[in-house]
């Protein structure tokens, strides 16, 4: 049982930022359907109304719409979503560069790291 | 609107007081977790609540009913012992709840089985306390009730089986029903819950929301529990 | 609710009861079918064990009533029959019924059996079933019963019937009270207790009442003839002084006594009050362990 939560923040900011990043990364489709609150609560093994809430700020935020007769949906908007994705990847990056610090690399230490890493994996 | 009322409960037994003027408001559509050390007095609440004991003073309303035929036809109740006999086997279990509950669904029952590979003819007294668990649980989440008491429904069983039973309780959640789980388990179980319940000793120490904890405490719901109640131990 | 509570009830006794009858039935089968081939040993030790069971099969079906009582309301098994949606005093009633029927039956299968095999064994011919019935209705004209034969069977056979009920209601009242939240500690010396206490008291209800209620049958007789009985509204406690006082005159004339029947009367509502206190507690004091 994967576990994707950490223990001491509200979970349906946890579960926000893991649909954002289903979405971000093209897993969830724009335009389809999105799966229902019993199904995602089952597949993440966490509460339906946390499920519910979650899904409330990602409508606020415009990554997720709801039709009246049909159900919810992931939004069309592409720029949306690429908003998401950028944001997540800041911070992504924001996080990276911080630990790197905490370790003690300097910033051409590190940049040269990365790449370094990178070489080993494209042979 | 709250689905279970609880108001001044207390109950002794002996000069020990098991429940010490316990208040508390449950509604519909929720998963409540019911934490607390062992020997607290979690199971003796559970009990009251399922009619099996009418000694305790102080109300408790289910549904606006206290404990009886009434309540027990809404109200699903897994003890934490096996209380079939070692002769009946799941097909004579489905018998009695479908005669008895009208909320019974046996086509699920049979589902069940077939998801926790159960025989149907097999009686009680050659299964393992495991089946035995699986088969009580499927008994109670075959039926469509108002009320579901679940006294550690996760004890005694490995770790792929209580994954499987947290599904189960996720996929039986509904808008109309309180589900209340008694549990020792905490950090493996406490996403599911809406809202914990933490018995100390017969008091209520706290009812507050998972996420509530997690925000105003800045820790999860098994850590709290540990700090409040000092102990060592929480699986 | 209370039919299903019925069936379910016969079900879950019906897996062991019944082969307490087959083993009598076996067995007169055994005896009447080595009789016939001329096994005499083997005959003669089945008819022993066939009689033996024709009267055990009575206790035991009682004790494996009983046993179901407590069993399916106050051992775990209670946390299923405690919580179906029935009203608490149906659990008692449902129980009561199938446990007379049971009990019932097997007064009847031992009886059955016993005269099937007598007959098979000793009255082979229409002509000695002619002289027992002569003998029959000698004695009830002897005693001035012949009036009342339809009467006193009705009788007999209802005080068997009642004494089976009472039996079953002594004996779930006593599991009931001794299972109180209050004498869990005692465990099993909790209804065994009870129990004592119970049949104490109505020892000394039963002994009080036909003593010194007034109400009892006179009998009349004169050495060793019975001349006749009657009802009186006497107590048998003065005639009993009475007659000791007088023990010194000397034999003849008519003798009499008096035999209270009062507590026979009681007996049925002592019954009905015990079975109500049954079933009030088990409705309103719950306490599975």
């Amino acid at each position: 049982m994967e576990n994707y939560f950490d223990s001491n923040t509200p979970i349906y900011l946890q579960l926000v930022k893991l649909f954002t990043i289903r979405i971000a990364g093209g897993e969830w489709n724009p335009g389809d359907r999105v799966m229902s609150v019993r199904d995602l609560a089952v597949t993440f093994k966490v509460n339906p109304n946390t499920v519910q809430r979650a899904l409330a700020e990602l409508e606020r935020d415009g990554l997720v719409y709801t039709e009246r007769t049909s159900g919810r949906f992931i939004t069309g908007e592409k720029e949306k979503i690429l908003e998401a994705r950028s944001s997540l990847a800041d911070q992504k990056i924001a996080d990276f560069v911080k630990q790197m610090r905490q370790l003690g690399y300097s910033r051409e230490q590190w940049l040269a790291l990365v790449e370094e890493t990178m070489k080993k994996e494209n042979t | 609107m709250s689905i279970i009322e609880i108001q001044n409960l207390n109950k002794k037994f002996g000069s020990n007081a098991v429940l010490n003027d316990l208040s508390l408001n449950l509604e519909a559509g929720k998963i409540i977790g019911l934490l607390g050390p062992n020997g607290c007095g979690k199971s003796t609440l559970l009990k009251i609540m399922a009619g099996l004991t009418s000694d305790y003073d102080g109300k408790v309303l289910l549904d606006g009913h206290s404990p009886d035929m009434h309540t027990k036809a809404i109200s699903s109740y897994l003890p934490e012992k096996t209380y079939l006999s070692g002769w009946m086997r799941p097909l004579d279990a489905f018998d009695i709840f479908a005669d008895f509950y009208t909320d019974f669904d046996r086509v699920k029952a049979i589902e069940m089985l077939r998801q926790f590979r159960l025989e149907e003819k097999m009686p009680t007294k050659n299964m393992s306390k495991g089946m035995q668990e699986k088969l009580q649980l499927i008994l109670v989440m075959a039926r469509k009730s108002k009320i579901y008491l679940l006294d550690e429904p996760m004890g005694g069983v490995d770790p792929a089986t209580r994954s499987s039973i947290l599904d189960v309780t996720l996929k039986q959640y509904s808008e109309d029903a309180l589900m209340i789980f008694a549990t020792h388990l905490i950090a493996d179980v406490e996403k599911i819950f809406d809202s914990v319940i933490f018995l100390g000793f017969g008091e209520l120490k706290l009812f507050e929301e998972v996420d509530v904890i997690r925000e105003k405490y800045g820790k999860s719901v098994d850590e709290l529990f540990r700090e409040v109640f000092a102990c060592s131990v929480s699986l | 609710m209370f039919s299903k509570l019925v069936k379910h009830e016969f079900r879950a006794t019906a897996r062991i009861i019944p082969f307490v009858y087959l083993v009598t039935i076996f067995l007169a089968l055994v005896h009447v079918i080595t009789a016939k081939l001329n096994l005499g040993a083997v005959s003669k030790i089945s008819l022993v064990l066939m009689v033996l069971m024709c009267f055990a099969q009575v206790a035991i079906a009682f004790v494996l009533v009983i046993w179901r009582y407590y069993k399916n309301l106050y051992s775990p098994e209670g946390y299923l029959t405690h919580t179906l949606p029935v009203h608490p005093s149906q659990l008692l009633w449902s129980k009561l019924l199938v446990g007379f029927i049971w009990t019932a039956l097997s007064y009847l299968v031992g009886a059955v059996v016993f005269v099937g095999v007598m007959m098979a064994d000793f009255f082979k011919s229409a002509d000695q079933l002619a002289e027992i019935s002569k003998i029959y209705h000698a004695f009830l004209a002897q005693t001035g019963l012949d009036k009342y034969e339809a009467a006193m069977w009705i009788f007999v056979i209802g005080m068997m019937l009642l004494s089976i009920v009472l039996l079953l209601t002594e004996a779930y009242f006593a599991i009931t009270v001794g299972n109180l939240s209050k004498l869990h500690s005692l465990g099993i010396g909790g209804p065994i207790l009870v129990y004592f206490a119970e049949y104490i008291s109505l020892q000394i209800v039963a002994t009080v009442a036909t003593l010194f209620i007034p109400l009892g049958i006179r009998i009349t007789s004169s050495g060793n003839e019975l001349l006749g009985f009657k009802l009186v509204t006497q107590n048998m406690f003065s005639q009993i002084s009475t007659n000791f006082n007088s023990a010194g005159a000397s034999g003849a004339g008519t003798d009499s006594g008096i035999i209270g029947i009062a507590y026979y009367i009681l007996i049925p509502f002592i019954m009905v009050g015990l079975l109500c206190w049954t079933a009030r507690i088990i409705t309103r004091h719950t306490s599975v362990k």
